[in-house]
Parts: structure tokens; sequence; C-alpha cells
């Protein structure tokens, strides 16, 4: 059986699929983002935060946002 | 994915790794001991204006509380409740009142969950916890009974309501002194599992034989996959999924027997087997990126150089996934994978964004989201060729029989003229 030659690809090609990659690592990046914002409003992690600012001395706010 | 395995490791990568499970490790311990569940505070975090106080009623479960607002008691209590969802465990406070008969339920308070924020909205747009109000403490309490389900929300829905039934009705026994005069729900198997099962089975047989009817019955298990685990029950596997097994997150078999018959597919046919058949055949999202690749004609190659840092990159991301799921506790939050939100067209934020962007690639490049961000494909790639050190190390490669020294040198000829 004859192996079939891959047929060549072009360099503007590979450039699109890394595009494409880099793009969707991009977006995937900014989701834990979004999902590292998202963590202080979980209620279990809210209420030890909370617990834990109230237990601490005073402490200068950093302008929480809840 | 797996070109690259046997490659050792440099003394940098072997650092690197070590740190990754050690950070995994400390994220785990941190995120366990930070939601260890403090019902007051949960409690008082929905009713901030309360003076609430324990029970001293009796000192078994359920925990209840009693509250003063205004400088008044209330003839109300909040009796509280643990249960397991479809993301993990869930807490919820039933606002009840004693009455002549028992105990009448006012209003379900969720205080925790760890839900797919979709969801709960599904639950809560379907006022799903209004069916509550006024129920007696000695009713049922199962869903498709006298509980109406929500559709698209079907564990997250009995997770609630199992938790509900469960401190409810320990609480008549224990607090009210009651008699058991419910109904206990049964197993929760029909159709659904029975067809799960069925497309396991096929894919088996698909990955098995090598004939025609292998040919057709892989046609089938495609379609079966797409149409039924991802539109219909929408029950992909995702790392959230994976994760939660570590955390404990396991629901009751009873409950959702889906769920233990993926799990049993998808990791049995990795343990028992060696190969990732959910990967290749149950996937409904691979399924999706096969047609898409039908549809374009289009197979652009990736260059080799990225192809082989593919494996570091969905590490690094699974790696990131997992801090944050474990950091929270809450496996829905670091699940990137956009199955759920292909098949229920629900998501929140930047969700809405990385589905066509995962369709966009995979038009272009064949089984672009497997090849370059697949957690699960990788924790599952990484079992198989785990399983299959340990077979190695344990009982060793299957080994030619020594051949003695005169004789293999007539082997060698012999091959030698065979070749010829």
């Amino acid at each position: 059986m004859v192996k079939k030659k891959k047929k060549q690809q072009k360099p503007w090609q590979y450039k699109f699929s890394l595009a494409l990659s880099l793009l969707m690592l991009l977006l995937v990046c900014g989701y834990f983002v979004q999902s590292f914002v998202e963590i202080r409003k979980v209620k279990p992690v809210s209420v030890a935060i909370e617990r834990l600012t109230r237990s601490a001395p005073a402490v200068e706010s950093g302008g929480g946002d809840d | 994915m797996s070109r690259d395995i046997n490659v050792a490791l440099t003394p940098q990568e072997k650092l690197i790794r070590v740190f990754a499970y050690l950070s995994l490790l400390a994220a785990f311990i941190v995120g366990q001991i930070a939601s260890q569940t403090d019902f007051e505070a949960l409690l008082q975090g929905q009713m901030p204006d309360a003076t609430l106080s324990r029970s001293q009623a009796n000192e078994q479960l359920p925990v209840v509380y009693r509250f003063e607002s205004g400088g008044e008691l209330s003839p109300d209590v909040v009796v509280m409740a643990e249960g397991v969802g479809y993301g993990g465990p869930l807490v919820v406070g039933i606002r009840a009142r004693r009455t002549e008969d028992g105990g009448r339920l006012n209003e379900i308070l969720v205080l925790s969950h760890k839900e797919t924020p979709s969801f709960l909205e599904r639950i809560n747009r379907g006022k799903f916890f209004g069916q509550f109000a006024g129920k007696s403490v000695s009713d049922n309490f199962i869903v498709g009974d006298d509980i109406d389900a929500v559709s698209g929300a079907t564990v997250s829905a009995e997770g609630f309501t199992a938790a509900i039934r469960e401190a409810v009705h320990l609480g008549a026994v224990q607090h009210l002194k009651q008699k058991p005069s419910w109904q206990e729900p049964g197993w929760n198997v029909g159709a659904d599992e029975f067809l799960l099962i069925l497309l396991f089975a096929m894919a088996f047989l698909g990955a098995y034989r090598r004939d025609k009817l292998a040919k057709y019955t892989r046609y089938v298990v495609m379609v079966g996959a797409l149409v039924f685990v991802g539109f219909y029950a929408n029950v992909s596997l995702n790392l959230g999924n994976l994760a939660g097994i570590v955390m404990g997150y396991i629901p009751l078999p009873r409950q959702h027997p889906m769920w233990w018959i993926m799990m049993i597919g998808a990791l049995g046919s990795v343990i028992v087997l060696g190969r990732n058949i959910y990967c290749h055949q149950i996937c409904p999202f691979k399924v999706v990126q096969d047609m898409l690749q039908k549809v374009s004609g289009i197979q652009l190659r990736i260059k080799p150089a990225v192809q082989r840092k593919a494996r570091t990159l969905i590490f690094t991301l699974s790696w990131a996934a997992l801090m944050l799921i474990f950091l929270s506790a809450h496996p829905a939050l670091g699940s990137y994978e956009p199955f759920a939100m292909m098949f229920s067209l629900e998501g929140l934020g930047i969700q809405w964004y990385i589905l066509p962007a995962a369709l966009l690639g995979s038009f272009f490049v064949p089984s672009f989201w497997c090849r370059l961000f697949c957690p699960v494909g990788l924790f599952l790639n990484e079992g198989v060729r785990a399983r299959r050190s340990i077979r190695n190390k344990f009982f060793g490669r299957k080994k030619r029989k020594p051949i003695p020294a005169a004789e293999s040198s007539k082997v060698e000829i012999i091959a030698k003229s065979d070749g010829e």
C-alpha cells in the first residue's frame, strides 16, 4: 500500500491555527479571572472572609465590594 | 497527546511538578477549612436583623434556630438542612412553624450551594421553592410525587428536595416526636439510565470489534451521544465532576444514578480496560467537533512545536482550574469547558465567548478543543497511562521467552531470509 504523503501546509495556515489557539487561551484565562472574582461571592467563602475580617484587628479597608 | 510521555523530566520540570502538586494540596486544605459549614453565620447573612439562638429543646439533629425580630420572639423556627446537589453540598434553612397537627413549612432559604449558577437560575425561575410553602412536615417531599421537578435542573432539584426531606422528617421525629407516616423515596432508575448503559455497552462493542457491525454501532453511539448525553440529559463529564470526587461530592446512587453510570463507564473503562472510551465515543462535544470538520472539510494542522507543548498547556490550565475549585470548594467555578453551555445554551459572562471560539477552532482544526484544551481528555488519558505503567511495574511487560545463543543466530538467519 502506498503511503499518502501529507499535503504541505502554508505558513499562514499555521499562523491562523496558532492565532485560534491563542484566542482560545486568552478566553480561558479570562474565565479564570471571572471565576476568581466570583469566588468572593460564594457564600461559605464570603462567610469565611467576613469571619476572618471580624476577628482581625482593625485593618485598613481595601474597599470591599460586598 | 501521549507522544512525549516517555521523555524523562528535567530537574526543573520535576520541581515545577512538585510545586504544582503541593500548591493543589494547600489549596484543597485551605478550601476545606474555609468552607466548613457555619450555620449561624450563613443564617445571619440571610436574616441580618434577627437575633438567633440555637434551640436547646434537645441536642439531636437537625439543628434548629429560634429567632427574635424587632424585640419579639418569632413563632417560626429555622431548621437547618444539608444535602448534595449536582455540584456539591448545599445548605438550606427551612422556616417552619409548629401547628396542632405537627408543623408546617413557611419558606425555604438557600444558604449555600455549589450548583452551576445557570441551574439555580432555572430552579428559581420555575418557582421550585414556592412549592414547599404550606406543606406539612409529615408530607413525602418526593420529586415527581408531591414535588414538581425542574426540567434541565433535575439533579439540583432532587438535591434540594432530599436535603429538605431528611431534615424535616428528622425534625418531626426528634423534635416533634411524630411517628413516620411518610413514604420513603425509591430508586430513581428509568429509561434514561437504561439508555446510557446501552450507549456505553455499544461504545465498548465499537471499540473492540473491527467489523461492519462495529462501524454502524459507532455511528449509532455518535448520534446517541449527541442527542441523549448532550442535548437531552446534558450530563457531559467535566473537570468539576472529577474534582468533586476528590472533594467527596458524590451523590447517592439512589438520587442520581446517571452520575454513577457515567463515572463507572468513563473511569471504569480506564481502570479496568485501560481504554478511554468516553472521549472517543461518548463525549457529545467530540461529536460536534467531528461534525463541524465534516461540514468544513478544512483540516488545518497545528505547528508540531505547538502541538508538543499542548500537554503542558492543558496541565497548566487544569492546575489553574483545580486551584480555583479547591480554594472555593465549588467545582462549577473552575470548569472552563463549554460542554454544559453548548447543550443548555446557558452560561455566565465570558463563557459566552469560549463556546463560539471552541466551535470556530473545531471548524478549521480537527478536534481543536480535545487536542489543546480539554482537561477531561487529559485526565482520562493520564489514567490510561498510569494504569499501563502500574501494570508494567507489577506484572511486567509481555516478554519474549529468552532464546539460547545458538538458536538466536538461527532465528536471525530465518528472519533475514524472510525479509528477502
